[in-house]
């Protein structure tokens, strides 16, 4: 029996070590991140752009992923006249942070500049995806639309299972406007999901490329574009991507490094 | 003036027959393989001292036994000019149709370019995958050796060809000349090919047409060639028809460099072999360029002009791309000119896209067009200046560095759109404008960085997560519905004593009219026997009337009245339908119900007495009436006693 007990206190007591040193590894990791940021704003702040820039995407192959991120790497590339790769980032932080001011200056200003004049998408899909992304994120419509859901149906079972309840024509009501506030955060979700499958954004980030009319140099070209231009990928083939303009009339080839997924990485 | 020379076709086949006879016997000079096994690989030639402008003939020899050789291919040779395609022959002895000895042999004709000595090189023979080499071979060659002069033409020495007569100029002969011999590095010259022939030579044409073989012009940019012109000239008293093609040549070493021989192949008779004539090589010294070139010269020779402008109106906004087209015309090398230093665009973002270029020969100069669309942004707003572009380039006529500089551009620049201007205040201030068009600043870094992983929303568990709440409300429904049917059977259950109670009640108020009460079934031996033995309950007793409404009765007799009610009543209190039962199944039921043995015979004599009232003889005595009525009444009191939850 003492025997047992000491086993068991030992157990226990190798168990608290195990999760403290776990949970200091992760509360150190996560002070060598923030640091690591830190430190490539300092170098943004002395003008080494380009430090900047390798320290932020050192955080990102890390596996870090946080709008402020994304945020100052568009601005390094910006400082560095890149504005491809601004926009690119830029794009990946209102992604996750979309009420965001600053982001969403900074992303107008890098369009303002780039060359390419290029109309959006007016598809029902786009637009309605568009205005949620500015509204709030993926996951914020998503949780919005589930906690509406589940509020008014449990009012709804609530009503259902209690008649005698005094408020229960107030409770029926209000189940009834929260369950057709959550159909349309779930159409708006849907929408978003199914453009975030279905509509690859590419920014093109060469300072200028030509668009072919196949997947090779041996091609005419089509159309040039510039550093900056927001496209939708179609198609991928080795060492080559297919994309088209808004509208779908305007189309080629470009070579893949000649242009960046918008989506984060991971 | 240049001079060309020909090759007689016969020459050169008695030329080839020596060679041949000479091979055949093992003779002459030649290089050797050591031989192997199985075959023998020889290179000969048929002369090896020959004068520039002569044919020689390479044999490459193959001997030994079965062999399928490939032919040799031939690197190019330093002073010697291939004069055709080569022919090759093959032997072969047989003894008893199989194959015991065979020989290739593969010629080859050259033309000697420059004197002194040639080298051949080992000629490398591959057979059945084995690689043989032959020994190298060393050729002398004499400038004018074995050549006749030929008579002056007009502006040019004329090649020699067909010699009619010592008296004479040829019947064809070829020049060459360039316009210039002292070029500057950079610098077009012209390059003039010339085709002399007899216009009365009727022959020509009738067995093809000439072959051109243009010289190398190594140590030369952009060689373009014109179109080729034809026209008539008189030499002496011949009247010829010249055939002329134009190069454009522009210098790319400095130095004394030398145009090759350009060779012209004019088929003169059916059987014979062509006649080869060719130009004299040309010298051409190419000069340096002045040591004072301009700031900003990037290697621009020729005589050039610059423009700038912009592509719609002197009118923009603030971060809208300006296109801006620079052209840079005029006489020169357009295809390779270098692209000039682009000036510093203050107030500008500039981008720039590849040059597009237009070029042709006019009358023997090389003249075009190289345009530049470059895409300006404006910075910020108010008037801004598009500054000079400047073009410095050597000036092949004056000799002498210019510089060619186009116009500034005034452009006004408004604010962009959905930048609004801020208005001046109540009191005249000025408002405040934004001078620059920087980003907002860097955020601080956080506290903690989020890390990347799929979000909760769109997985299995958040669509999962929508099943809970409809299942909660598909459980309250199926609840709900339940205890409906629950609170039924309780009220039913409730009900069902008193309903009874108002049921007997107003039996007794229509008593007058009641028959006599019946005794006792089980006293009276008049009941029916299916009634006894086998007693099934009226089936006024359904459902619907045990629904708690004041019970139907099938009739007026009070005794079948009674036992109406009685099951009415245990319907309800059982929460089951007890028409159509039979007396034993009614007890049983009674019993599971908690109802003792004796309580529940009383019940079946009462529904027995009922029967009989129903289906057989009529109860008469009516003074009994009120105690069987208190009896059931009793009865029920401890039936609703008795049956428990």
């Amino acid at each position: 029996m003492r025997v047992l007990w000491r086993l068991s206190i030992g157990l226990l007591a190798g168990g608290v070590v195990v999760v403290a040193a776990a949970g200091g590894a992760a509360l150190a990791q996560e002070r060598s991140a923030s640091d690591a940021m830190a430190d490539a704003n300092g170098r943004y702040e002395r003008g080494d752009f380009a430090g900047a820039v390798q320290g932020y995407e050192d955080l990102i192959e890390r596996g870090y992923d946080d709008a402020t991120l994304y945020y100052n790497l568009g601005n390094a590339y910006f400082k560095q006249e890149d504005l491809g790769r601004a926009i690119l980032n830029y794009l990946r932080a209102q992604e996750m942070s979309p009420r965001d001011t600053d982001i969403r200056a900074n992303l107008e200003l890098a369009r303002s500049q780039t060359v390419d004049r290029i109309e959006g998408d007016d598809s029902l899909i786009a637009s309605i995806s568009a205005l949620g992304r500015v509204v709030a994120t993926a996951e914020e419509i998503g949780l919005v639309a589930l906690a509406l859901w589940a509020v008014s149906a449990l009012g709804m079972a609530a009503a259902v299972a209690r008649p005698s309840m005094r408020i229960r024509s107030i409770v029926r009501g209000g189940s009834i406007v929260g369950m057709t506030a959550a159909l349309v955060a779930l159409l708006l979700l849907s929408s978003i999901l199914y453009a975030n499958s279905n509509d690859d954004v590419g920014i093109i980030t060469a300072e200028e490329v030509d668009i072919l009319s196949g997947p090779g140099m041996q091609y005419s070209t089509e159309f040039t574009l510039h550093s900056g231009a927001q496209v939708r990928l179609v198609e991928f083939r080795q060492g080559w991507r297919r994309i088209a303009l808004p509208g779908g009339d305007l189309q080629g080839w470009v070579p893949s490094d000649a242009i960046e997924l918008a989506a984060r990485p991971g | 003036m240049l001079r060309a020379r020909s090759v007689m076709a016969a020459m050169g086949a008695a030329a080839m027959a020596v060679v041949a006879i000479a091979v055949a016997g093992g003779s002459g000079a030649y290089a050797q393989q050591p031989p192997p096994q199985e075959a023998e690989v020889v290179a000969d030639v048929d002369r090896t001292e020959l004068a520039v402008g002569e044919r020689l003939t390479l044999t490459v020899t193959v001997t030994g036994g079965p062999l399928n050789p490939r032919q040799p291919e031939l690197q190019g040779i330093g002073g010697l000019r291939r004069a055709g395609p080569p022919s090759t022959q093959f032997f072969r002895r047989t003894i008893n149709g199989s194959a015991i000895t065979s020989e290739a042999s593969f010629r080859y004709p050259f033309v000697a370019t420059r004197e002194g000595t040639v080298t051949i090189p080992p000629i490398e023979v591959v057979i059945a995958g084995r690689t043989y080499h032959t020994e190298e071979i060393q050729v002398q060659v004499y400038r004018g050796l074995g050549t006749g002069g030929g008579t002056p033409g007009p502006g040019d020495s004329p090649s020699q060809g067909e010699v009619q007569g010592n008296e004479r100029t040829p019947a064809m002969f070829v020049t060459a000349s360039v316009d210039d011999e002292r070029p500057y590095l950079g610098e077009q010259i012209t390059y003039t090919f010339r085709f002399y022939r007899r216009s009365a030579l009727r022959s020509f044409g009738q067995y093809g047409r000439p072959q051109y073989q243009p010289p190398d012009f190594s140590g030369f940019w952009n060689i373009r060639e014109t179109d080729q012109t034809e026209y008539t000239d008189t030499i002496g008293f011949d009247r010829y028809t010249v055939a002329e093609l134009q190069t454009v040549l522009f210098p790319s070493v400095v130095g004394t460099t030398t145009i090759e021989p350009a060779g012209l192949s004019v088929p003169i008779d059916f059987f014979a072999a062509p006649n080869h004539l060719e130009t004299e090589p040309i010298r051409v010294e190419v000069r340096p360029l002045p040591t004072n070139a301009p700031a900003g010269f990037t290697g621009a020779v020729g005589r050039f002009d610059i423009m700038s402008q912009v592509d719609d109106s002197a009118e923009g906004k603030v971060n809208e791309p300006v296109q801006l087209t620079v052209s840079i015309s005029g006489e020169g090398n357009i295809e390779t000119l270098p692209d000039p230093a682009w000036p510093e665009f203050e107030n500008w973002r500039m981008f720039e896209s590849p040059a597009s270029d237009r070029s042709g020969v006019i009358d023997g100069r090389l003249v075009g067009e190289r345009d530049y669309e470059v895409i300006l942004v404006p910075q910020r707003a108010g008037e801004l200046e598009i500054p000079r572009i400047t073009y410095p380039f050597f000036d092949t006529e004056t000799g002498e560095y210019t510089t060619a500089v186009t116009d500034p551009i005034s452009m006004t620049i408004a604010e962009a759109d959905g930048v609004p201007a801020l208005a001046s205040g109540a009191d005249g201030a000025a408002g405040v404008e934004r001078a620059g068009s920087d980003v907002r600043h860097i955020k601080a870094a956080p506290s903690s960085l989020g890390q990347s992983g799929g979000g909760f929303v769109g997985g299995a568990v958040y669509w999962a997560a929508w099943g809970v709440p409809l299942l909660a409300l598909v459980l309250a429904v199926a609840w709900s519905r339940r205890r409906t049917r629950y609170d039924e059977a309780a009220d039913r259950r409730r009900n069902a004593l008193p309903e009874a109670r108002a049921a007997i009640a107003l039996a007794q108020q229509s008593e007058a009219a009641a028959p006599a009460l019946p005794a006792p079934a089980t006293e009276n031996p008049v009941l029916p026997a299916s009634a006894t033995e086998n007693p099934v309950l009226p089936a006024s007793s359904t459902e619907e009337s045990a629904s708690m409404d004041l019970p139907a009765h099938s009739t007026d007799d009070p005794a079948a009245a009674m036992a109406d009610i009685l099951l009415t009543y245990l319907s309800a209190r059982l929460g089951a339908p007890m028409g159509g039962l039979t007396h034993e199944a009614l007890a049983q039921r009674l019993l599971e119900a908690g109802v003792d043995p004796d309580l529940a015979g009383r019940v079946e004599d009462v529904l027995s007495i009922g029967e009989v009232a129903k289906y057989g003889r009529p109860s008469s005595d009516s003074a009994e009436f009120g105690e069987y009525y208190e009896m059931v009444g009793r009865l029920l009191d401890e039936l609703d006693g008795a049956i428990s939850e």
